[in-house]
């Protein structure tokens, strides 16, 4: 049974990263990389929203289900989602101003993130019952937060080298990601086979 | 017909249920904002230029109720520091008004086309920059795809018949986002001081003198004359052009009339507000 947890959860952190190896949630992972307390921030931030949202959207697939309206998924998550990011956004300015400084315009962006649909999304295609799935948000969340903050790392390189000049800003930092993702490929089957899944 | 208003009321009894969540927890978790702030943001220009050293407009609002100096606008100039003064009880100080100035008058007609020779590549001043040197012409002059002109927010920029950059004082507000845009740096932004007009050397080519000469008819050679004529001694050599400091220049036109090439020109700027 915790195995059973276990493979969810580090399934989701290392084989489906969701930024690193499933490539959603770009955005905010090239946006608010640069600074690691912001990153460590928003990591913390679309876990929070990811969990919340999948803790309200799974009851409201049976519900949606049960009434025959599985068509209105994207659409009734896409309402909750963006209710749950208004929400963060007033908790977040009136208790941690400065995190809501630094997060500046990512945080409303949280809303469109397209890893906090997909987290909602997919538990529903894996079949999860409610805790797995909880289990698996918090996963692709962690996951979320780890390549925020190891792309974090990998930036402040980046940044002190000298590469060429075409590739010196965007150009170097996508390489980068695309080299820091390709490391993540390396976790396939892992996990499977540490916790026998 | 049944399903088709049960969807209806599901999602609108969504947003119903978080639409109601959400005025509860603004008014609950509401931030009192100083009412300043608006009045503030309303005086300011509002083009988030950044060149105040904020993000925004908005953030530079946020520094002056903090205290932050109000004479940092160079887009607002003095009405906008004096008003800002005003409104927070502060003395508003000098304002440096600034304009963006390309620094090349460009090669001519003929030359300008034949640097592009050959070059098929996008029509954007950043790529060809990319692309390496093409010929023997002047390789730090205005290339003239007008990659500033697309950046500035204002149409300050407009390109002349030789195909050279040049910006209008009387729209220019000062802003520096065509600065950056240059991929030879030619666009700098300059001091206005109280004389109407200042020398201003309209070159860019760091190549020694002869060399220069060859490249364009229209170059700085570097040859210090005009250092040595100054007597503000505003002008430096550096990489085989002159500088001047226009924000020390008198305008006596000492340089203009000892400059053997003729690269140095007036600047007239538009009057104060």
């Amino acid at each position: 049974m915790m195995a059973g947890y276990a493979s969810i959860l580090f399934g989701m952190i290392l084989v489906n990263n969701f930024v690193l190896v499933k490539f959603l949630g770009i955005c905010p992972f090239m946006g608010v990389s640069k600074n690691l307390d912001s990153a460590a921030g928003m990591g913390a931030a679309v876990t929070l929203v990811m969990l919340v949202a999948v803790a309200v959207t799974w009851p409201l697939q049976q519900l949606l289900a049960q009434l025959g309206l599985e068509y209105l998924q994207t659409i009734a998550f896409i309402l909750v989602i963006a209710t749950l990011v208004q929400l963060l956004e007033m908790v977040l300015k009136r208790f941690i101003p400065s995190l809501h400084a630094s997060l500046g315009v990512y945080l409303p962006l949280i809303t469109t993130n397209c890893a906090v649909l997909g987290v909602t999304i997919l538990v529903i295609d894996e079949g999860y019952t409610y805790p797995q799935a909880l289990v698996a948000a918090l996963g692709a969340g962690l996951g979320f937060l780890l390549a925020m903050v190891i792309f974090n790392g990998v930036r402040s390189r980046v940044e002190e080298a000298n590469p060429p000049e075409v590739f010196r800003g965007m150009p170097i930092t996508l390489i980068s990601a695309a080299i820091t993702a390709m490391s993540f490929m390396g976790f396939t089957g892992v996990v499977d086979h540490l916790f026998g899944a | 017909m049944d399903s088709l208003l049960l969807t209806i009321a599901l999602v609108a009894g969504i947003g119903l249920v978080g639409g109601v969540i959400l005025v509860v927890a603004s008014r609950a978790l509401a931030v009192e904002e100083d009412e300043r702030l608006g009045t503030i943001i309303s005086l300011l220009p509002g083009a988030n230029c950044g060149s105040c050293g904020h993000p925004g407009c908005e953030g530079y609002a946020k520094a002056l109720l903090e205290g932050a100096p109000c004479n940092a606008c160079g887009p607002g100039g003095h009405e906008v520091a004096r008003q800002l003064g005003e409104l927070l009880g502060v003395d508003s100080g000098e304002v440096t008004v600034k304009r963006a100035i390309v620094a090349c008058r460009g090669v001519g007609e003929r030359l300008v086309l034949k640097e592009r020779e050959g070059y098929t590549g996008a029509e954007s001043c950043r790529v060809y920059a990319t692309m390496g040197h093409l010929s023997n012409s002047c390789t730090d002059g205005c290339i003239g795809y007008g990659d500033c002109m697309a950046s500035c927010p204002y149409g300050a920029i407009t390109l002349n018949k030789n195909s050279v950059a040049v910006v209008d004082p009387a729209v220019c507000i000062g802003c520096g986002l065509c600065t950056t845009i240059c991929p030879r740096h030619l666009i700098s932004l300059q001091a206005m001081n109280d004389v109407p007009e200042v020398s201003f050397v309209l070159c860019h080519n760091t190549l020694m003198g002869k060399r220069a000469l060859e490249a364009c008819a229209n170059t700085c050679i570097g040859c210090r004359k005009c250092t040595r004529v100054c007597p503000q001694h505003c002008i430096v050599v550096e990489n085989n052009v002159a500088r001047i400091d226009t924000s020390r220049c008198i305008d006596c036109k000492a340089c203009m009339n000892v400059c053997p090439e003729g690269a140095i020109y007036p600047l007239v700027w538009v009057p104060k507000q």
